[in-house]
Protein backbone atom coordinates (compact mmCIF):
# COMPACT_ATOMS: atom_id res chain seq x y z
CA UNK A 1 0.00 0.00 0.00
CA UNK A 2 2.61 2.25 0.91
CA UNK A 3 4.90 1.21 -2.24
CA UNK A 4 1.36 2.60 -4.28
CA UNK A 5 1.24 5.84 -2.69
CA UNK A 6 4.65 6.71 -2.99
CA UNK A 7 4.32 5.99 -6.82
CA UNK A 8 0.90 7.85 -6.61
CA UNK A 9 3.22 10.57 -5.38
CA UNK A 10 5.94 10.17 -7.70
CA UNK A 11 3.89 10.35 -10.63
CA UNK A 12 2.10 13.77 -9.33
CA UNK A 13 5.77 15.33 -8.69
CA UNK A 14 6.89 14.75 -12.16
CA UNK A 15 4.32 16.24 -13.42
CA UNK A 16 4.41 19.15 -11.19
CA UNK A 17 8.60 19.41 -12.09
CA UNK A 18 8.15 19.21 -15.27
CA UNK A 19 4.64 21.65 -15.95
CA UNK A 20 6.71 23.97 -13.25
CA UNK A 21 9.94 23.97 -15.84
CA UNK A 22 7.92 24.40 -19.01
CA UNK A 23 5.90 27.43 -17.40
CA UNK A 24 9.11 29.31 -16.22
CA UNK A 25 11.07 28.41 -19.97
CA UNK A 26 8.26 29.81 -21.22
CA UNK A 27 7.33 32.77 -18.56
CA UNK A 28 4.03 31.34 -18.35
CA UNK A 29 1.82 33.24 -15.70
CA UNK A 30 0.12 30.88 -12.82
CA UNK A 31 -2.21 33.71 -12.33
CA UNK A 32 -4.21 34.79 -14.77
CA UNK A 33 -4.78 38.15 -15.39
CA UNK A 34 -8.16 38.86 -13.42
CA UNK A 35 -8.84 42.20 -14.79
CA UNK A 36 -8.58 40.86 -18.19
CA UNK A 37 -11.04 38.29 -17.40
CA UNK A 38 -13.29 40.93 -16.25
CA UNK A 39 -13.02 42.81 -19.08
CA UNK A 40 -13.62 39.61 -21.22
CA UNK A 41 -17.08 39.10 -19.42
CA UNK A 42 -18.05 42.71 -19.24
CA UNK A 43 -17.66 42.67 -23.25
CA UNK A 44 -20.30 39.72 -23.47
CA UNK A 45 -22.55 41.87 -21.54
CA UNK A 46 -22.17 44.76 -23.72
CA UNK A 47 -22.54 42.47 -27.01
CA UNK A 48 -25.85 41.21 -25.16
CA UNK A 49 -27.06 44.96 -24.88
CA UNK A 50 -25.92 45.91 -28.71
CA UNK A 51 -26.22 42.80 -30.81
CA UNK A 52 -28.55 41.29 -28.90
CA UNK A 53 -32.27 40.57 -30.60
CA UNK A 54 -35.67 39.16 -29.27
CA UNK A 55 -37.53 36.49 -30.26
CA UNK A 56 -39.95 38.72 -32.18
CA UNK A 57 -36.50 41.27 -33.50
CA UNK A 58 -35.41 37.45 -34.91
CA UNK A 59 -38.59 36.84 -36.42
CA UNK A 60 -38.79 40.38 -38.16
CA UNK A 61 -35.00 40.26 -39.23
CA UNK A 62 -35.82 36.75 -40.99
CA UNK A 63 -38.52 38.63 -42.73
CA UNK A 64 -36.68 41.42 -43.40
CA UNK A 65 -33.76 38.77 -45.11
CA UNK A 66 -31.50 38.72 -42.90
CA UNK A 67 -28.68 35.79 -43.51
CA UNK A 68 -29.48 33.28 -40.67
CA UNK A 69 -26.01 32.10 -39.30
CA UNK A 70 -26.19 28.75 -37.30
CA UNK A 71 -23.04 28.95 -35.12
CA UNK A 72 -23.03 24.76 -33.65
CA UNK A 73 -21.08 22.26 -34.47
CA UNK A 74 -21.28 20.94 -37.89
CA UNK A 75 -23.05 17.60 -36.68
CA UNK A 76 -25.78 19.51 -34.41
CA UNK A 77 -26.27 21.91 -37.42
CA UNK A 78 -26.99 18.58 -39.42
CA UNK A 79 -29.23 16.92 -37.28
CA UNK A 80 -31.64 20.25 -36.95
CA UNK A 81 -31.98 23.21 -37.72
CA UNK A 82 -34.01 26.63 -37.72
CA UNK A 83 -36.35 26.55 -40.77
CA UNK A 84 -36.37 30.36 -42.82
CA UNK A 85 -37.88 29.83 -46.08
CA UNK A 86 -37.32 33.54 -46.97
CA UNK A 87 -34.19 33.59 -46.62
CA UNK A 88 -30.36 31.31 -46.25
CA UNK A 89 -29.28 29.71 -43.37
CA UNK A 90 -25.77 28.66 -43.23
CA UNK A 91 -23.61 26.67 -40.88
CA UNK A 92 -20.58 28.59 -39.25
CA UNK A 93 -18.86 26.93 -36.38
CA UNK A 94 -16.39 29.22 -34.29
CA UNK A 95 -14.36 27.06 -34.66
CA UNK A 96 -14.34 26.17 -38.59
CA UNK A 97 -14.83 30.19 -38.95
CA UNK A 98 -12.06 30.45 -41.71
CA UNK A 99 -13.24 27.47 -43.89
CA UNK A 100 -16.61 29.41 -43.46
CA UNK A 101 -15.56 32.97 -44.33
CA UNK A 102 -15.94 32.59 -48.14
CA UNK A 103 -19.56 31.28 -47.57
CA UNK A 104 -19.99 34.71 -45.43
CA UNK A 105 -18.43 36.66 -47.66
CA UNK A 106 -20.84 35.91 -50.43
CA UNK A 107 -23.87 37.89 -48.27
CA UNK A 108 -21.18 40.63 -47.50
CA UNK A 109 -23.74 43.68 -47.06
CA UNK A 110 -26.69 42.04 -45.68
CA UNK A 111 -28.04 41.65 -42.44
CA UNK A 112 -26.97 38.77 -40.26
CA UNK A 113 -28.30 36.97 -37.19
CA UNK A 114 -26.23 34.68 -35.36
CA UNK A 115 -27.65 31.76 -32.54
CA UNK A 116 -25.59 28.77 -30.85
CA UNK A 117 -27.16 26.42 -28.54
CA UNK A 118 -28.26 28.38 -25.25
CA UNK A 119 -27.63 31.25 -23.26
CA UNK A 120 -24.56 29.78 -22.07
CA UNK A 121 -23.30 29.21 -25.42
CA UNK A 122 -20.28 31.46 -26.87
CA UNK A 123 -19.84 30.47 -30.46
CA UNK A 124 -22.20 33.34 -31.95
CA UNK A 125 -20.21 35.44 -29.78
CA UNK A 126 -16.73 33.84 -30.91
CA UNK A 127 -18.17 33.86 -34.86
CA UNK A 128 -19.59 37.76 -34.28
CA UNK A 129 -16.05 38.71 -33.60
CA UNK A 130 -14.76 36.99 -35.77
CA UNK A 131 -16.57 38.75 -38.79
CA UNK A 132 -16.30 41.95 -36.86
CA UNK A 133 -12.18 41.22 -37.11
CA UNK A 134 -12.54 39.99 -41.15
CA UNK A 135 -14.36 43.59 -41.93
CA UNK A 136 -17.97 42.62 -41.60
CA UNK A 137 -19.52 45.84 -40.08
CA UNK A 138 -21.12 45.21 -36.45
CA UNK A 139 -24.12 46.60 -36.97
CA UNK A 140 -25.05 44.64 -39.09
CA UNK A 141 -24.57 41.85 -37.42
CA UNK A 142 -27.59 40.51 -34.36
CA UNK A 143 -27.23 37.41 -31.94
CA UNK A 144 -30.52 35.63 -30.77
CA UNK A 145 -29.11 34.73 -27.32
CA UNK A 146 -31.24 31.62 -26.06
CA UNK A 147 -30.30 30.03 -29.06
CA UNK A 148 -31.48 27.06 -30.40
CA UNK A 149 -32.92 26.31 -27.22
CA UNK A 150 -34.89 29.37 -27.77
CA UNK A 151 -35.59 28.62 -31.07
CA UNK A 152 -37.35 25.26 -30.08
CA UNK A 153 -39.07 26.34 -26.76
CA UNK A 154 -40.54 29.32 -29.08
CA UNK A 155 -41.77 25.95 -31.43
CA UNK A 156 -40.31 27.90 -34.56
CA UNK A 157 -40.18 25.76 -37.62
CA UNK A 158 -36.55 23.59 -37.87
CA UNK A 159 -35.70 21.33 -40.33
CA UNK A 160 -32.89 18.36 -40.96
CA UNK B 1 -6.19 -24.97 -21.08
CA UNK B 2 -9.71 -23.09 -21.14
CA UNK B 3 -8.31 -21.15 -17.99
CA UNK B 4 -5.28 -20.27 -20.19
CA UNK B 5 -7.00 -19.22 -23.10
CA UNK B 6 -9.38 -17.04 -20.78
CA UNK B 7 -6.46 -15.66 -19.22
CA UNK B 8 -4.87 -14.82 -22.82
CA UNK B 9 -7.99 -13.12 -23.83
CA UNK B 10 -8.00 -10.69 -20.48
CA UNK B 11 -4.36 -10.27 -21.57
CA UNK B 12 -4.81 -9.14 -24.86
CA UNK B 13 -8.31 -7.03 -23.98
CA UNK B 14 -6.19 -5.40 -21.31
CA UNK B 15 -3.41 -4.52 -23.48
CA UNK B 16 -5.84 -3.03 -26.06
CA UNK B 17 -7.48 -1.13 -23.60
CA UNK B 18 -4.84 0.63 -22.06
CA UNK B 19 -3.19 1.16 -25.36
CA UNK B 20 -6.22 3.21 -26.30
CA UNK B 21 -6.69 5.25 -23.06
CA UNK B 22 -2.62 6.01 -22.73
CA UNK B 23 -2.84 6.89 -26.16
CA UNK B 24 -5.54 9.25 -26.42
CA UNK B 25 -4.23 10.72 -23.25
CA UNK B 26 -0.78 11.45 -24.43
CA UNK B 27 -2.08 12.79 -27.79
CA UNK B 28 -4.78 15.15 -25.46
CA UNK B 29 -1.92 16.17 -23.36
CA UNK B 30 0.76 16.90 -26.08
CA UNK B 31 -1.50 19.69 -27.46
CA UNK B 32 -2.82 21.18 -24.45
CA UNK B 33 1.13 21.25 -23.25
CA UNK B 34 2.17 22.95 -26.28
CA UNK B 35 -0.89 25.67 -25.65
CA UNK B 36 -1.73 25.84 -21.79
CA UNK B 37 -3.57 29.55 -21.70
CA UNK B 38 -6.16 28.36 -24.52
CA UNK B 39 -6.84 25.58 -22.38
CA UNK B 40 -7.02 27.88 -19.01
CA UNK B 41 -9.63 29.82 -21.47
CA UNK B 42 -11.39 26.45 -21.75
CA UNK B 43 -11.35 25.70 -18.34
CA UNK B 44 -12.70 29.28 -16.92
CA UNK B 45 -15.46 28.25 -19.50
CA UNK B 46 -16.81 25.25 -17.62
CA UNK B 47 -17.32 27.90 -14.06
CA UNK B 48 -16.36 25.17 -11.80
CA UNK B 49 -13.61 26.04 -10.28
CA UNK B 50 -12.09 29.59 -8.89
CA UNK B 51 -10.80 31.63 -11.96
CA UNK B 52 -7.62 31.98 -9.76
CA UNK B 53 -6.77 29.03 -10.04
CA UNK B 54 -6.87 27.85 -13.54
CA UNK B 55 -3.66 28.74 -15.17
CA UNK B 56 -2.08 26.25 -12.54
CA UNK B 57 -4.53 23.59 -13.66
CA UNK B 58 -3.54 24.26 -17.14
CA UNK B 59 -0.23 23.97 -16.81
CA UNK B 60 0.21 21.18 -14.45
CA UNK B 61 -3.14 18.73 -15.39
CA UNK B 62 -2.30 18.09 -18.95
CA UNK B 63 2.03 16.59 -17.80
CA UNK B 64 -0.32 14.75 -15.42
CA UNK B 65 -1.99 13.40 -18.46
CA UNK B 66 1.27 12.77 -20.22
CA UNK B 67 3.10 10.99 -17.72
CA UNK B 68 0.19 9.22 -16.94
CA UNK B 69 -0.48 8.00 -20.00
CA UNK B 70 3.12 7.38 -21.24
CA UNK B 71 3.46 4.99 -18.16
CA UNK B 72 -0.13 3.18 -18.81
CA UNK B 73 0.84 2.31 -22.20
CA UNK B 74 4.73 0.94 -20.95
CA UNK B 75 3.05 -1.07 -18.36
CA UNK B 76 5.51 0.60 -15.98
CA UNK B 77 3.93 1.43 -12.29
CA UNK B 78 0.78 0.99 -14.54
CA UNK B 79 -2.12 0.24 -11.45
CA UNK B 80 -0.97 3.55 -10.49
CA UNK B 81 -0.99 5.04 -13.58
CA UNK B 82 -4.41 3.84 -14.27
CA UNK B 83 -5.81 4.89 -10.86
CA UNK B 84 -4.43 8.52 -11.76
CA UNK B 85 -6.26 8.38 -14.97
CA UNK B 86 -9.24 6.96 -13.74
CA UNK B 87 -9.58 9.50 -11.33
CA UNK B 88 -9.22 12.24 -13.89
CA UNK B 89 -12.02 10.49 -15.98
CA UNK B 90 -14.06 10.90 -13.27
CA UNK B 91 -13.57 14.49 -13.04
CA UNK B 92 -13.51 14.77 -16.73
CA UNK B 93 -16.93 13.74 -16.57
CA UNK B 94 -17.91 15.35 -13.67
CA UNK B 95 -17.46 18.79 -15.79
CA UNK B 96 -18.98 17.51 -18.88
CA UNK B 97 -22.15 16.24 -17.34
CA UNK B 98 -22.18 19.55 -15.68
CA UNK B 99 -21.89 21.74 -18.93
CA UNK B 100 -24.99 19.67 -20.28
CA UNK B 101 -27.23 20.04 -17.06
CA UNK B 102 -26.71 23.87 -17.65
CA UNK B 103 -27.49 23.77 -21.14
CA UNK B 104 -23.90 25.56 -21.96
CA UNK B 105 -22.44 24.94 -25.06
CA UNK B 106 -18.68 25.16 -24.66
CA UNK B 107 -15.63 23.71 -26.27
CA UNK B 108 -14.80 20.49 -24.19
CA UNK B 109 -11.46 21.37 -24.32
CA UNK B 110 -10.38 17.56 -24.06
CA UNK B 111 -8.54 16.61 -27.22
CA UNK B 112 -6.89 19.77 -28.49
CA UNK B 113 -8.17 19.25 -31.90
CA UNK B 114 -10.80 20.71 -33.59
CA UNK B 115 -12.03 17.37 -35.57
CA UNK B 116 -12.01 15.29 -32.15
CA UNK B 117 -13.92 18.40 -30.61
CA UNK B 118 -16.53 18.41 -33.04
CA UNK B 119 -16.79 14.85 -33.13
CA UNK B 120 -17.18 14.44 -29.64
CA UNK B 121 -19.22 17.15 -28.43
CA UNK B 122 -21.83 17.19 -25.72
CA UNK B 123 -23.27 14.11 -24.91
CA UNK B 124 -20.86 12.00 -27.14
CA UNK B 125 -18.12 13.42 -25.12
CA UNK B 126 -19.88 12.18 -21.52
CA UNK B 127 -20.83 8.04 -23.61
CA UNK B 128 -16.78 8.45 -25.06
CA UNK B 129 -15.52 9.16 -21.38
CA UNK B 130 -17.51 6.09 -20.02
CA UNK B 131 -16.28 4.01 -22.74
CA UNK B 132 -12.85 5.01 -21.63
CA UNK B 133 -13.43 4.55 -17.76
CA UNK B 134 -14.89 0.90 -19.38
CA UNK B 135 -11.40 0.40 -20.78
CA UNK B 136 -9.55 1.30 -17.46
CA UNK B 137 -11.94 -1.09 -15.51
CA UNK B 138 -10.77 -4.26 -18.51
CA UNK B 139 -7.27 -3.55 -17.94
CA UNK B 140 -7.84 -3.27 -13.76
CA UNK B 141 -9.46 -7.00 -14.25
CA UNK B 142 -6.83 -8.21 -16.67
CA UNK B 143 -4.63 -7.41 -14.73
CA UNK B 144 -5.80 -8.54 -11.55
CA UNK B 145 -6.92 -12.53 -13.51
CA UNK B 146 -3.27 -12.37 -15.15
CA UNK B 147 -1.29 -11.81 -12.37
CA UNK B 148 -0.19 -15.03 -10.49
CA UNK B 149 -1.02 -14.23 -6.92
CA UNK B 150 2.02 -14.08 -4.52
CA UNK B 151 2.09 -17.17 -2.29
CA UNK B 152 4.12 -17.02 1.30
CA UNK B 153 6.88 -19.06 1.28
CA UNK B 154 7.20 -21.84 3.74
CA UNK B 155 10.61 -21.02 6.09
CA UNK B 156 12.69 -24.71 5.46
CA UNK B 157 12.52 -26.22 8.41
Amino acid sequence: MSVAVARLVGIAGLSVVASTGSALLRCLPWVPDLRAVERGVRQHDELRATAGVTLDELLALIDEGAVVVDARPASAFDERHLAAPQTFVINVPAAEFDARLPQLRDFEGCRFVLYCSSEGCDSSAEVYAAMVNVGFDSADLFIYFPGWEGIVEAGLETVE
Amino acid sequence: MEKNDLRRGWKAAALIGRLLVGGLFVYAASSKILDPMKFAEQIRAYELVPVILTNAIAIVLPWLELFAGVLLIVGFWRAEARLVIFLMMLGFTFGKVSVELRGMDIDCGCWGSDWLEAVFHGIRGILLNLVLIGLLLVDYFGQRLTTPPIRAVQPAA
